[in-house]
């Protein structure tokens, strides 16, 4: 349903155009759900700002198509572009509280998106976000149709949203971090609720978020991304049993520790490099563990693994198909975590 | 909502009150006779003409009579009379009010009209020549002075062009188009500076509204721009352009002096400064309190206004 060639989106700083995400390739189906992970600053919310062609007026897709239902609809105008917005493909945002206009009500603002891309009558409108408020889970639909956001919790705010983002019935929905300002309990309600309503409605979901746990709460798939290029691919059950490349180990790694009992809580040392200064060759090169010469030259490409065949990884130093290193993964795995725990 | 529009009103009457007892204090709390300081050195020194005009002050009474007259009479407007005829304060202050507020709401208007509008192009174009234009503008109007403008706009427009009366009252009921016509250099003038700080505010804080979170909710709606733009940022970002209006509005009650003399156009400003060069007692008060009652009203006025607009502050 939804493909994505090729993508590259470029900000303009100083005059100069530096590459934010570079040859984004991402297919997405039917009831699917697709986790996109990584660190912050590795360009997720980029690649879904360029989806839905929101991007900050400083920043443009440079090349690459995004095809969604057989058309590409980079090449969609701003008209044609706002049809297919809040109708056909939703996106609900990080801090829910941030998202809603102050000075309007909840339930104007659902009706809002009705008024634009729908022909019914008020009282039609009124009645499908009063039955919009219910689905998402709101007690008292009516009260909160006529209250202002700051009268609601962070995760009413987020429901609240989220029926706005459902009321045209799109076939995408796009949530980028949807529960990393709420805290858990409420995290995990929403997180159930997107799980539902994937369910009830058939529904395509591009799920963007840092959180590994929600990742296998969520997941179908999972993209792995890293200073804006996508460094794994692979399906959920793969990615946590058999991750190939080294900075997704180290994600796992530090759940892992977060987790076990041992009060040592391991990170990944070192930051994403910024988009102006992306070092040469491998992008990981600075903060991997098995980097080698090869590592700091040439850019590896995004290959297939032998022994997953849905499964493709960016680096030189795995067993995909055009590479040459053949340790098996889990001595290798043992490997980079003591490499990386020594570093230290 | 009528709770908090009662508050209001009730806050404005205690600050009145307030002003009313230092105006009252200021004439009986300050050093030397205010008797004597009102007929001046040369009269100051006639027993006679001090009692007199102690009576005509009304200092004789008990202190408590006096002050309890005096709010009364604030309430009824009655401010007693001019020490230098049997006019009544009221009558002055009643001829300069509406001239006043005549002069101050054109130049708000004009203020408001152009300083959202320009406010609003130069936040959509951000950067822009439209920007450059508009913060240039705003620029020059904050950095001229009143009777310089006034005085530019007389050269030009009356004595080079002769398009407009270069200065003079003229009565609405003795000739409405001459009087609006009397009312166009004044107003102009006295709204350079508004214009220069409404388009400031308005650019500064639609470009705060359009950097929020929430823009980018409206856009992933699928809503036009223009809707986004007027339904929702503008509705956001006047909030507080409407309290620098009510400042600008407040201060041009009784502080448009230079103007008023420049156009020959007496009101509360004018008034009051008279008064204080003859040291006519009775009229200064009137006038500081009228003054300062508008000031409180329009306070007022914005806050309730604020509370209909941003539903977080009810
Ligand atoms: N408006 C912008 N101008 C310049 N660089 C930007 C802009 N927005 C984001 N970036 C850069 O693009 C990269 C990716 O950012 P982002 O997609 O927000 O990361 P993520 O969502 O994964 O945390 C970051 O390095 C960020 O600094
Ligand atoms: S290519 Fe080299 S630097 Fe990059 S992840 Fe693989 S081993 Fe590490
Ligand atoms: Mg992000």
């Amino acid at each position: 349903m939804l493909r994505i060639n090729n993508l590259t989106t470029s900000f303009k700083i100083n005059k100069k155009l530096y590459p934010a995400v570079k040859d984004i390739n991402i297919t997405l189906e039917k009831g699917e759900t697709l986790c996109i992970v990584g660190e912050s600053g590795s360009g997720k919310t980029i690649t879904s700002l360029s989806l839905m062609q929101l991007l900050p007026s400083n920043g443009e897709i440079s090349s690459g198509e995004i095809i969604y239902k057989d058309q590409d609809i980079t090449k969609f105008g701003k008209k044609k572009m706002n049809k297919l917005r809040g109708k056909s493909i939703s996106m609900i945002f990080q801090d829910p509280m941030s998202a809603l206009d102050p000075v309007y009500t909840c339930g104007y603002q659902i009706k809002e998106v009705l008024d634009f891309h729908e022909n019914y009558t008020n009282e039609e409108k009124v009645e499908r976000v009063i039955s919009l408020l219910k689905q998402v889970g709101i007690p008292h639909p009516k009260n909160i149709y006529n209250a202002y956001p700051h009268e609601l919790s962070g995760g009413m705010c987020q429901r609240v949203v989220i029926a706005m983002a459902l009321a045209c019935d799109p076939d995408l929905l796009i949530a980028d971090e949807p529960t990393t300002a709420l805290d858990v309990t409420i995290q995990a309600k929403i997180l159930k609720l997107l799980n539902d309503l994937k369910e009830q409605r058939n529904l395509s979901i591009l799920l963007i978020t840092h959180d590994l746990g929600v990742v296998a709460e969520m997941a179908d798939k999972v993209i792995v991304m890293y200073a804006g290029e996508v460094v794994e691919v692979a399906d959920i059950n793969t990615l946590f049993d058999h991750p190939k490349h080294p900075y997704t180990k180290g994600l796992i790694g530090s759940v892992a520790s977060i987790s076990s009992k041992g009060n040592q809580l391991y990170s990944i040392p070192g930051k994403v490099p910024s988009i102006t200064e992306m070092p040469k060759g491998c992008r990981f090169n600075t903060r991997c563990p098995l980097a080698s010469d090869k590592c700091f030259i040439e850019r590896p490409e995004l290959e297939f693994v032998t022994d997953h065949t849905s499964q493709e990884v960016r680096c030189w130093n795995v067993d995909t198909v055009g590479g040459k290193q053949n340790e098996p993964a889990s001595l290798r795995n043992k490997k980079c975590k003591k490499t990386l725990s020594s570093q230290k | 909502m009528l709770k908090f529009i009662l508050k209001q009103i009730f806050v404005a009457i205690i600050q009145i009150l307030i002003v009313a007892t230092i105006v009252f204090s200021l004439l009986r709390f300050m050093p030397g006779d205010p008797a004597v300081l009102a007929l001046g050195t040369e009269r100051g020194s006639d027993p006679e003409a001090v009692q007199q005009m102690r009576e005509q002050l009304g200092l004789n009474e008990p202190f408590l009579t006096q002050f309890a007259d005096w709010i009364a009479g604030v309430f009824q407007l009655d401010f007693g009379q001019s020490l230098f005829n049997n006019v009544q304060v009221w009558d002055y202050l009643a001829s300069s009010i509406p001239k006043t507020l005549e002069l101050a709401i054109a130049a708000i208007i004009i203020g408001s009209v152009v300083g959202v509008t320009l406010g609003i192009l130069a936040s959509i174009n951000r950067g822009g020549m439209i920007d450059k234009l508009a913060t240039s503008i705003a620029a020059i109007g904050l950095s001229f002075p009143v009777y310089i403008t006034g005085t530019a706009f007389v050269l030009i427009l009356s004595i080079q062009f002769n398009l407009l009366p270069s200065s003079g009252y003229v009565d609405f009921f003795d000739d409405p188009i001459g009087h609006l016509k009397s009312l166009i250099m004044p107003s102009f003038a006295i709204s350079l500076p508004l214009i220069a700080s409404i388009t400031r505010m308005t650019r500064s804080s639609m470009l705060e509204v359009l950097d929020r979170d929430f823009v980018r909710t409206l856009r992933a709606k699928g809503l036009s721009e223009k809707i986004i733009l007027i339904r929702h940022v503008l509705r956001n970002a006047v909030i507080s352009v409407v309290t620098v209006i009510g400042l600008e509005m407040a201060n041009l009650i009784g502080g448009t002096v230079l103007i008023e003399y420049m156009f020959n156009w007496s009101g509360l400003s004018t008034l009051l400064v008279d008064s204080i060069n003859s040291r006519d007692y009775p009229i200064i008060q009137g006038a500081v309190i009228i003054i300062a009652s508008f000031y409180i009203l329009i306070n007022r006025t914005v806050e309730i206004i604020y509370g209909l607009m941003d539903p977080r502050t009810r």
